[in-house]
């Protein structure tokens, strides 16, 4: 057992190969490659098996130090291996792009579209480097993608399907004639990478426009393969969400279509699923759960399922879904499942109901790339918990779980969740009905990561007719916007006049930025410190925002978050404090007190992630203004000259 | 009792240490454990226990206890041992030190000024440390024992020991320094040593760094009057002596004992007959020897104190001995299911004889057995002297020696007086060893591993009886009896190698620094220049075959996987913690070593059955020309037989295809495990002869393991003639020169060790002669030459003009041969760097290879560049491996 789960780990959490990638043998111990770091001459004059050799044998924080200018060809492949490379944050591949289109006189289309097709999107690490890359090609002016029509039509036609997809959502942004669309999805290879390409597109209202083009596939689809990936397609347009519901709720009853289906189903919001279909819907559902043997319904579709049949009950007229109700209940626990969201630092639903004295079963998934877990507390004491939670720390906690607290505030409590992993929660709700709790106890999550389950004393009556909880951190704030970079660049430096440092100062630390950062001397420790951030970035405003509303985009050496592996299959994360043959220490939040301190010897592996520990969207509850106030603040006093 | 000493008011030459009045200030009590720890200074001061002898001479009313817990290559804080050994403080917790002798600065000094300040560091630490501890005799007196002065030999092979002296002195006056910070005590033999080694006119080291018997003769007055002021006593009172030596023998087999890794280690788990298992057993074996030494603590005071005793010392006092059931036989043994197991029932020689399967064409004859000679009980390795004798290592003992038992395992010599190839007689060339696991003749004498030692014994005066015995290596471990140092072999350029197994952590010291190896791996070592080092770095179980063939390509046999390599790709340099991946214990300590823990090495040719416990290389003519370059295998388990395999070149290396069988034998007791060619061109196999097999499937004291059997056997050709033996012992060396072009490997093997050990200028005069003789339309032509370059080699004399011919070859197993050679002469040849460019150049993956595995004996980036020139050209598996351990070792 020992033997899979450590080679699952290897394969699952280490995003940069630590050993010989191309023959597998040493390349060097993982720790050593950390621990010496030199700037490495590589000889780039040689010919290219060479100079490929080389860069190959360099990890990402050597490759970054190798020599590289964008005046001489001979350095092509250095960005080319920047590029390609797994974990590279994005400011290192924009870089990379802008470098070889100058070099190859070529553009950045061109480039980027060449290292994804270059990608083998089977690979894990590879598939993820392609999206990555995709995000940016895809970010750029739609100008810019047209011009480039021939090389992005070509690559449509590509072996590598996410190529494929990628090019043709790029297409679909640069503009497309219908009849340029009917000749893109001619042929079935053409559709399916239309409708993937629909999935990249990065805003909603981009996928919209093509849904009609989506519906009429559907139609007329005649294979499996084809209507699958039409109906997922579809789960990405929230446009006419009524007409997707009751085109696609019939075909729940098709076995080979229903995973696809009830997956989109469930991302259509309540009040626009027609009341016969889902009828029609449900009783499917509770006759397949049903006739589904036990051990099947631990899958993730049947799950998916049963979520969505949870969900149209409240539908359903009252006596018919008290009965189907009864029905579920006689086979099946109710499962909730909870996603957590990568690099946002919360879950993915804010709150849900329970009926008082049943049994349920929470799953939750880890998606994010931190450990997180699930602690349901009493009414009103999630922020006792969570300080609580802190000072019994990683090792001391209830049931040796870490930073919960025993304490009778405490009702369930999952295991920390490392990344990519779930755990399952079954427990008897409580009798009480009441708003209840959970929260994230990993140290400083519970500022954003929590949620409510309203227990309840007839599920269904409720779900009829919902109320939203109070918030339980007593946070007024709700939802503003997902502020990106050029929603506010070109306002930055009128937005920032005249602003209050007093203003930013308190929002800096409602924001929770002072948990990790310190200002003249004063907050956390786990990122760095912000007093010189304006002298730092020479007055460069927009890198500042980019800085708050990306963190991920640029993350400095120092503050890189590493996640060791150690013998004994645990996984720590954290900023290096220091490291020497013996032993790594580490700080594991901003709040710990102590640091971890972890000996070499019980390190199997120890990663750089690319991602910063900073989570996103921290101001996406914050109006433009606010934003505006922290920003002046940071600049205010960093430099002698208040603005 | 207590004395201020102004010892060493001596001015070192270069003035670099000043006149500090070095006061040891020592005051020992009665009762007294007196610790030596550090390296093999120290360690070897319990084989030759002058100084002990002076000091309870001098105190014997003191009634002190020495423990010398030193060990070759220890630092004061890298002290690298076998699983579960324990760590310095459970050693002077165990021998309740009250003061303790550090022993540091020989190893540390190569490090030179660079590393001084670390060295300043650590001693401090560790005297602060120590200082702070209780080792249950109260807080230990600390005592700095300051490094030796390097001895110049005036021997042209080594080195003159102006450079270590200089950093010695700096070390010396570091550890001074220390000791004036720290309030301890500090000894200088440096100064007096550097002073004795001028005047004496006797040789006092081995190679210059390390004392012989005489040398430590010499030191023990200069210690003793360093540490407690004149007036010590003014010689060695024999009878003292004798009593120490006995202490000290109880103490070493106490402390250093073989099989640490299934006395204390995970092993020692195994061995369980329901009640006890081998740690029980064999701890049990060790408070004995604690007891046993501490009424050999009484005897030298007795002695000391000038009583005449001659009675024999009474251990009567000592705990029982625990005897563990068998666990052979019965319905469910494990190890007779899987075919392991021999019969309890042995049969006589005779009735063997008939239960063996032969290849076509062969016959098989009896050589020796117990039957005959008893002192023939189980025999591990066989070799042939220069005159063509047959010798045998013996292990009775085997797999440990037993407190109270005689300690008698042997090195024998057949003659074989008739010339019939039975052996007449048996002489005992050298007894009472322990588990001399493999051994090798040249220079005039024995090499003999007795773990943690290489021994080198010696007649001096004809009878066929050893004489002499110096410990010549040390350090090596001893986590495993069975896994002790084997297969023995010269290289073609004169260097020894043999082979370690893993569970050990050996550190050996030599004149040009330390050299560390964890987990196995192969030892290369030049007699003349006593270089020391690694050949082969990578994670065997334990490698008990070596061969190398015609074109010096060798091959190396893992015995417990039966794992066969080409050892030029393993045999790059890398250093210790890190190997080379892919061997058989690979995965369990890639951790540590590096590399994917899933990586295999290939093997060339599959393995069919396990295990292999010894391998040859068929030359003779008396084998028919079809088996000429054959790999033979002993199975001693899976098969019982000899196998044998096809080898053909492929690519850069080679790839074998096994073929029918040599040898085979019903009898399960059959035990294959070391083979030969003989003078006359027959094979040669030694019969371990034991119904159990395994070191772990059973009781280190399982009472069925066997003690006296033991049997050689020889296989002939029924029809072809045997081979002329060639007059090599005594020969005139132009003779001798001209052997060098016979067709039997192992007949050039026995003339290039009887070369090895003439005088120097009279060979390589012959030698000049031979060469330019050689009549180059001979077929062999390019080969006489190569063997030239390899007696150059073989006699530390470098040949460039010789070597860049033949790196100018047209055959690439010649170019081959000489890239090997260069990267033993990379110091010495000046334009190395050209002349591997163009080896990595070459057209012959082999020789390209060799180039690279030549430039993982550089540094730089210039290195590195010279190594991926070979991507130039098409890379094979072997040569990828081998350009990436390179770069792993230019990056270490």
């Amino acid at each position: 057992m020992r033997y899979f789960a450590f080679f699952y780990l290897l394969t699952t959490i280490i995003a940069a190969p630590t050993w010989g990638q191309e023959h597998d043998h040493g390349a060097g111990d993982a720790a050593s490659n950390l621990r010496k770091i030199e700037a490495p001459k590589v000889f780039l004059d040689k010919s290219p098996r060479i100079v490929a050799y080389q860069l190959k044998r360099l990890d990402n924080q050597r490759l970054l130090m190798v020599e590289r200018e964008i005046t001489d060809a001979k350095y092509i492949p250095v960005y080319e291996a920047i590029l390609a490379r797994v974990g590279m944050s994005p400011q290192f591949q924009l870089e990379s792009i802008n470098a070889l289109a100058q070099l190859q006189d070529s553009d950045s289309v061109t480039v980027t579209m060449a290292t994804i097709d270059k990608l083998d999107a089977s690979n894990r690490d590879e598939n993820r480097t392609a999206r990555q890359l995709a995000k940016t090609l895809l970010g750029m002016i739609p100008e810019q993608l047209k011009s480039n029509a021939i090389v992005l039509r070509t690559a449509a036609q590509s072996d590598n399907k996410l190529a494929s997809a990628i090019a043709t959502a790029a297409l679909l942004i640069s503009g497309q004639t219908d009849t340029e669309l009917d000749r893109l999805t001619a042929d079935v290879s053409g559709q399916l990478a239309f409708l993937e390409a629909i999935t990249l597109l990065p805003e909603a209202t981009q996928r919209g426009k093509f849904r009609s083009r989506v519906v009429s596939l559907l139609e007329s689809s005649k294979n499996n393969v084809l209507s699958n990936a039409t109906i997922r397609a579809l789960g990405f347009i929230p446009d006419e969400p009524a007409d997707s519901f009751s085109r696609l709720a019939p075909l729940v009853s098709n076995d080979k279509l229903r995973a696809a289906t009830v997956r989109t189903l469930l991302t259509i919001p309540v009040q626009e699923r027609e009341a016969a279909a889902s009828l029609a819907a449900t009783s499917f559902l509770v006759d397949l759960a049903e006739k589904t043997p036990a051990e099947e319904r631990t899958t993730a579709s049947f799950i998916d399922a049963m979520q969505l049949a949870d969900q149209l009950l409240a539908i359903v007229p009252s006596k018919q879904a008290k009965s189907f109700r009864k029905r579920l209940n006689a086979v099946t626990v109710r499962v909730i499942r909870i996603r957590t969201v990568e690099e946002e630092m919360r879950y993915d639903i804010p709150y849900f109901a329970v009926e008082a004295g049943k049994t349920v079963q929470i799953v939750l998934e880890n998606q994010d790339l931190m450990p997180h877990n699930l602690v349901i507390t009493v009414p009103e004491a999630l922020k006792e918990v969570a300080q609580l939670g802190l000072q019994v720390g990683p090792n001391n906690g209830w049931k040796k779980l870490p930073y919960v607290p025993e304490s009778d505030k405490v009702l369930h409590a999952t295991a920390m969740v490392p990344a990519d992993q779930q755990t399952t929660l079954t427990f008897t709700a409580p009798k009480t009905p009441g708003e209840y709790p959970y929260v994230c106890t990993f140290p400083q999550h519970w500022y954003r990561m929590y949620g409510v389950m309203v227990v309840v004393d007839d599920l269904d009556d409720w779900l009829k007719n919902p109320v939203e909880p109070a918030n339980p951190i007593g946070s007024n704030r709700s939802f503003v916007q997902a502020w990106k970079v050029n929603d506010l660049k070109d306002e930055l430096d009128s937005g920032i006049r005249g602003r209050s440092p007093e203003i930013g100062k308190r929002l800096f630390a409602e924001a929770s930025c002072a948990g990790c950062h310190k200002m003249e001397g004063e907050g956390g420790a786990i990122g760095p410190e912000l007093t010189d951030v304006y002298a730092r970035w020479k007055g460069d405003r927009v890198g500042i925002l980019r800085e708050v509303l990306e963190p991920s985009h640029k993350v400095d050496a120092k503050y890189v978050m590493q996640r060791i592996l150690t013998v004994d299959g645990r996984t720590v994360t954290g900023v290096l404090i220091s490291e020497d043959n013996a032993k790594v220490t580490l700080l594991s939040n901003p709040e710990a007190k102590e640091p971890t301190v972890i000996l070499q010897d019980d390190i199997e592996a120890m990663v750089p992630s690319s991602v910063s520990m900073m989570p996103k969207a921290l101001m996406d509850q914050y109006t433009k203004d606010e934003v505006f106030e922290v920003l002046a603040y940071l600049e205010s006093v960093g430099s002698p000259t208040k603005p | 009792m207590k004395r201020k000493v102004f010892g060493a008011a001596f001015l070192f030459a270069t003035g670099l240490i000043s006149s500090l009045a070095i006061a040891a200030d020592i005051e020992l009590k009665k009762g007294d454990h007196i610790c030596l720890v550090g390296n093999a200074l120290c360690e070897r001061m319990q084989h030759h226990n002058y100084w002990e002898s002076l000091l309870q001479q001098r105190y014997p009313e003191l009634q002190l206890s020495v423990r010398n817990l030193g060990f070759p290559g220890d630092e004061p804080y890298e002290r690298i041992r076998s699983e579960n050994f324990g760590d310095p403080d459970k050693h002077l917790t165990h021998s309740k030190a009250s003061v303790v002798m550090y022993f540091f600065g020989f190893n540390e000094s190569f490090d030179g000024d660079a590393g001084l300040a670390k060295f300043s560091a650590e001693m401090k630490q560790l005297v602060q440390e120590t200082k702070a501890k209780d080792f249950g005799k109260g807080v230990p007196q600390v005592v700095l024992v300051s490094p030796i002065a390097f001895e110049s030999t005036e021997d042209p092979n080594l080195p003159d020991g102006k450079e270590h002296n200089a950093r010695l002195a700096k070390y010396t006056q570091a550890l001074a320094n220390v000791a004036k910070e720290t309030d301890t005590d500090f000894v200088d033999i440096f100064a007096p040593t550097l002073a004795l080694f001028k005047k004496s006119e006797k040789r006092l080291t081995l190679n210059g760094a390390h004392l012989n018997d005489a040398g430590y003769a010499e030191l023990a007055p200069i210690l003793d009057a360093a540490l407690f002021g004149e007036g010590g006593p003014s010689s060695v009172d024999t009878a003292v002596k004798v009593a120490v030596d006995d202490k000290s023998f109880h103490w070493w087999h106490r402390y250093r004992a073989v099989n640490g890794f299934s006395i204390y280690g995970a092993r020692g788990k195994a061995g369980s007959d329901g009640t006890y298992n081998n740690t029980d057993v064999m701890e049990r074996e060790r408070t004995i020897l604690d007891q046993m030494t501490a009424n050999r603590d009484a005897r030298i005071w007795a002695v000391a104190s000038g009583k005449n005793i001659d009675s024999p010392i009474d251990d009567s006092n000592t705990l029982p001995f625990i005897t563990p059931k068998t666990n052979v036989g019965g319905p469910n043994d494990p190890n007779a299911k899987r075919g392991k197991l021999g019969s309890l029932d042995y049969l006589t020689a005779e009735e063997q004889l008939k239960l063996f399967e032969m290849h076509d064409g062969f016959e098989i004859q009896l050589v020796a057995s117990e039957e005959q000679f008893p002192e023939l009980a189980n025999p591990v390795a066989l070799n042939f002297d220069n005159q063509g004798r047959l010798w045998v290592a013996t292990m009775e003992s085997y797999p440990h020696w037993q407190p109270k038992s005689k300690m008698d395992d042997k090195i024998l010599i057949f003659e074989d007086t008739d010339q019939d190839g039975d052996a007449d007689e048996c002489k005992v060339f050298a007894g009472g060893l322990h588990q001399p696991t493999g051994f090798e003749l040249g220079n005039g004498g024995a090499y003999i591993a007795e773990q943690p030692d290489i021994l080198f014994m010696k007649d001096t005066d004809g009878d066929d009886v050893a004489d002499t015995k110096v410990r010549k290596l040390f350090g090596f471990d001893t986590a495993d009896s069975h896994h002790g140092i084997a297969a023995f072999e010269w290289g073609p350029g004169g260097n020894l190698y043999f082979e370690e197994g893993t569970f050990k952590y050996s550190q050996v010291e030599s004149p040009y620094g330390l050299t560390r190896l964890s987990e196995a791996g192969i030892w290369k070592y030049h007699p003349k220049s006593e270089k020391f080092g690694v050949f082969a770095n990578f994670a065997f179980a334990n490698p008990w075959g070596h061969v190398f063939d015609r074109w010096g390509q060798d091959f190396i046999g893992d015995a417990s996987p039966g794992n066969s390599y080409w050892a030029a790709p393993l045999s790059g340099r890398i250093d210790h913690p890190l190997k080379h991946p892919g061997g058989s214990q690979h995965r369990r300590i890639a951790k540590t070593t590096g590399g994917d823990p899933t990586y295999k090495f290939p093997t060339f040719y599959p393995k069919r059955t396990r295990p292999l416990a010894g391998c040859a290389m068929v030359s003779s003519r008396h084998f028919p020309p079809e088996m000429q370059g054959n790999f033979l295998v002993t199975n001693c388990i899976g098969d019982r037989t000899i196998l044998n395999h096809e080898v053909t070149e492929d690519g850069s290396g080679f790839k074998g295809k096994e073929v029918a069988p040599l040898v085979s034998c019903k009898d399960g007791n059959f035990r294959p495990v070391d083979l030969q060619i003989a003078p006359d061109g027959s094979l040669y196999i030694v019969d371990w002869h034991n119904a159990l097999i395994g070191h772990l499937q059973h009781n280190l004291r399982e009472p069925n393991r066997d003690h006296s059997h033991g049997r050689i056997w020889r296989v002939k050709h029924k029809t072809r003639p045997l081979v002329k033996p060639a007059k090599i012992e005594g020969e005139p060396i132009a003779d001798l020169l001209e052997l060098l072009k016979v067709p039997e490997d192992r007949t050039r093997y026995r003339v290039k060790r009887e070369l090895a050990a003439r005088d120097t200028e009279q060979v390589l005069s012959s030698l000049k002669d031979w060469t330019a003789n050689l009549d180059k339309a001979d077929d062999n032509y390019t080969h006489h030459l190569l063997e030239s370059l390899w007696m150059h080699q073989t006699h530390n004399v470098v040949n460039q003009e010789l070597l860049e011919t033949l790196l100018a070859a047209e055959d690439h197993r010649a170019r081959a041969a000489a890239t090997r050679v260069l990267s033993f002469w990379l110091d010495d040849i000046p334009n190395h760097r050209q002349l591997l460019e163009k080896c990595i150049a070459d057209k012959h993956p082999r020789v390209r290879l060799e180039g690279v595995r030549a430039v993982s004996f550089l540094s730089g980036d210039e290195a590195i560049e010279l190594a991926l020139g070979v991507l130039e050209n098409d890379v094979d598996d072997y040569t990828q491996f081998t350009l990436d351990e390179t770069m792993r070792r230019l990056e270490q």
